[in-house]
């Protein structure tokens, strides 16, 4: 697999290197790049592979980093992750800091991520989920776009009863990653933080029913099948006229809009929704960005990374459908309409997904646990309290506790 | 065969067997009982840009020493898996036998993910030898031009890789889905009924799976025990009168009983490790079986829980021989009694 991709890039750099030539500042021969593989990171990837860069695009590139930075020298000089990957890589102390390398100085503060005075990482996008409902059913039904959780229930139970379709409302729930994720996000709308008193667990609370109980509302209005439900399917929905009202991944958004229009509807792109009281969106920040080997001389740490500053910029927004793939950090990016959700969640105040290595270990023990209550066989204080159980166990073993 | 001639005879197979089963057993055995000695935490400040949320403080690693501890039976006992402790205590407060095994026990992982890895390997093992005997026996009786064909086709979902074939099945499981909508035919379902969302019909779909993917499996080994039963025997009861049932029974059945038992084991120890149709059906929301447990320690948790996933292969491992004692005994047994 890796030797194909590493082959047909090859080919590819080969063939496009000529035309592309003058546009590289940097000579990436011998650097290599480890990224996930969507269409934003490959617009990167594909920047420095015609500057002749080894690049890798994987999917499952998240349980990689680790072993692979461990090496020395480290397998991959950099790699292109994000929050959710950032943090144990960086635990590890398997991250470079890149303050004093040249270059890095002159990047704008929104692309800086500092970790203890130290630039640990560039961000170059952002992400989050976020409402995204069918305008064009709204306004048949004379309903505004809603703002919170409650809000989102009413518009479901009305396009419901008005008969536009079985289950308007979806979600990305399927049990594993998704669920532990749609409950951290929930979560977040209550203000509250997932630990107490350093890594102690505190989702036992009254933050934590009150978020179960907005779950289970959700999921009851939800196709029963909801449980194998991840974020194809949702998007799947949409294009196929059976979901109307989801939150949903800002990666999917223009998609998703091409998709509902395909059907003579319209999609609006809206914050995250708020939950009970709270003010800000139920969600969590993310970022997509490029991180480096510590495992490496001095010189390639500086290649790898005036290579990362060459890729992300204007040059690269420029070409092709680049600039609407995401929401970019770069100076000069101009968003689009499929951006709005992103752009107002972000502006509402949602919190970065947890950036501690413990994390991990949390979203696991939810996802594990909450299962049986959404499932009607377990009160949601026994649910809360088996994830807590769950979590303490697994971040002893960690250290982390 | 001389024992020198056996012994160098085996000496390549034993030398494989040291690197590829020994070792790693060694290691696992290692790595249950020591852990790396825990990091050095610390408050850190974290900053991002402001629209991604700006500066936080949080407890970090600042370093990891370096080195193990040993740790006795504390992977073992942990929650994740025996959870001594949290059956003690379930023990003390219960309220009713019931309610200890229903709402304590079966709440823990591992009882949980046991309770579904036995059900499916006593429920799959003896489908598969008989579905495979069956096929075996009509593929041999058919006409020979076809003889070909049908053990091809027979083969296919074996040949299938597991992934793939349990995902073809589980789209075919979807509202809308041709296996959903044949059962909803026969029993007249409601019309919100999801296949999905009971854990019965999930169970009995991951059954229905694993007899599917492993009969063929049974059905070659099966074919060709029926090539060596011995032409003169199988003449010698026609000559007797013997109608064909009876042959099959006092003749080819015994002939195959061998063969069966070590389709029984190997059925057993494979069924004992189900993982990939559990994760393709999306099924982890209703069945939990001990290789999805370690699938979790070692792939879902960043940093892999080394610990745990090796005390875990370290308990499967045991509880394997547990339930293949009975055959190996009984195989022993015979053995000596042939041999004497």
């Amino acid at each position: 697999m890796k030797l194909t991709r590493i082959a047909l890039v090859a080919t590819t750099a080969a063939l496009f290197g000529a035309s592309y030539a003058h546009a590289c500042a940097v000579d990436g021969a011998g650097l290599s790049i480890l990224s996930n593989d969507f269409p934003a990171v490959n617009a990167l990837q594909a920047e420095a592979a015609a500057c002749g860069a080894e690049t890798e695009e994987n999917a499952e590139h998240r349980t990689l980093i680790n072993d692979a930075l461990s090496a020395s020298p480290s397998a991959y000089n950099t790699v292109i992750g994000s929050n959710g990957s950032f943090s144990p890589a960086h635990a590890a102390g398997l991250v470079a800091a890149i303050t004093d390398v040249p270059g890095v100085a002159e990047l704008p503060a929104e692309m800086k991520i500092m970790v203890d005075g130290e630039v640990m990482a560039i961000a170059v996008m952002a992400n989050s989920s976020h409402l995204q409902v069918r305008q064009d059913i709204l306004d048949d039904l004379g309903l505004g776009v809603p703002s919170t959780m409650a809000e989102v229930l009413e518009v479901a139970d009305a396009m419901k009863a008005a008969g536009v379709m079985e289950y308007p409302l979806s979600g990305m729930v399927s049990s594993g990653w998704y669920l532990g994720n749609a409950f951290v996000e929930m979560f977040r709308g209550t203000g509250e933080s997932l630990f107490t008193d350093g890594a102690n667990p505190n989702i036992n609370t009254d933050a934590g029913l009150e978020t179960l109980a907005m779950m289970k509302e959700m999921t009851s209005r939800m196709n029963p099948d909801f449980l194998t439900y991840g974020a194809n399917e949702v998007q799947a929905q949409f294009e196929t006229g059976e979901a109307a009202i989801s939150v949903l991944w800002g990666s999917r958004a223009a998609v998703v809009s091409d998709g509902v229009e395909a059907l003579g509807g319209s999609m609006t792109h809206a914050a995250a929704p708020t939950l009970g009281d709270g003010s800000v969106p139920s969600t969590n920040l993310w970022w997509d960005g490029f991180f480096f080997a510590k495992n490496q001389s001095d010189e390639d740490l500086a290649r790898a990374v005036a290579l990362a500053i060459d890729s992300a910029d204007v040059d690269m927004l420029g070409k092709g459908e680049n600039s609407a793939a995401a929401v970019w950090l770069i100076p000069g990016f101009e968003a689009s309409p499929a951006n709005a959700g992103v752009l107002a969640t972000a502006a509402g105040g949602a919190p970065a997904y947890p950036m501690v290595p413990y994390m991990s270990a949390m979203h696991s023990a939810i996802d594990a646990e909450i299962v049986e209550f959404l499932k009607g066989n377990e009160s949601a204080e026994q649910a809360l309290a088996d994830a807590e159980a769950a979590y303490i166990t697994a971040a002893t073993e960690g250290g982390f506790l | 065969m001389p024992h020198r001639t056996f012994l160098f005879f085996m000496l390549p197979s034993a030398m494989a067997m040291l690197l590829f089963i020994f070792v790693p057993i060694i290691s696992i055995i290692y790595q249950s009982f020591w852990q790396p000695l825990p990091p050095i935490m610390g408050e850190v400040e974290t900053c991002l840009s402001v629209l991604l949320g700006g500066c936080t403080t949080s407890i970090q690693v600042i370093e990891i020493p370096k080195g193990a501890e040993f740790v006795g039976f504390d992977m073992f006992k942990a929650r994740s898996l025996l959870a001594t402790d949290e059956l003690a205590a379930a023990w003390t407060d219960r309220s009713s036998l019931g309610d200890f095994f229903v709402n304590r026990v079966f709440n823990l992982p591992l009882y949980k993910a046991l309770a579904f890895t036995l059900f499916y390997t006593l429920v799959t093992t003896p489908f598969v030898i008989g579905l495979g005997l069956v096929v075996a026996l009509v593929v041999d009786n058919l006409w020979q031009p076809l003889k070909g064909p049908a053990i091809f086709a027979s083969l296919l979902p074996f040949i299938i890789p597991p992934l793939v074939g349990s995902l073809v099945l589980f789209w075919m499981t979807g509202q809308g889905g041709l296996l959903y909508d044949f059962l909803n035919w026969i029993v007249f379902w409601e019309d919100d009924f999801s296949l999905r969302a009971s854990a019965p019909m999930t169970w009995g779909l991951l059954a229905f799976y694993g007899v599917w993917h492993s009969a063929p499996f049974a059905f070659v080994v099966f074919y060709a025990g029926l090539q060596t039963v011995s032409r003169d025997q199988l003449e010698a009861a026609m000559i007797d009168g013997a109608p064909r049932f009876d042959r099959l029974r006092y003749v080819i059945i015994p002939h195959l009983v061998p063969l069966m038992t070590f389709v029984m084991l190997i059925t057993l120890m494979d069924a004992f490790r189900v993982l990939e149709p559990v994760i393709s059906f999306k099924a982890r929301a209703h069945a939990q079986s001990v290789s999805t447990l370690i699938y979790d320690q070692l792939v879902t948790q960043v940093p892999p829980l080394y610990g745990s996933a090796a005390a875990t292969s370290l308990l499967t491992l045991l509880m394997v021989g547990v339930l293949l004692s009975p055959v190996l005994v009984r195989t022993w047994r015979d053995f000596r009694i042939a041999a004497r």
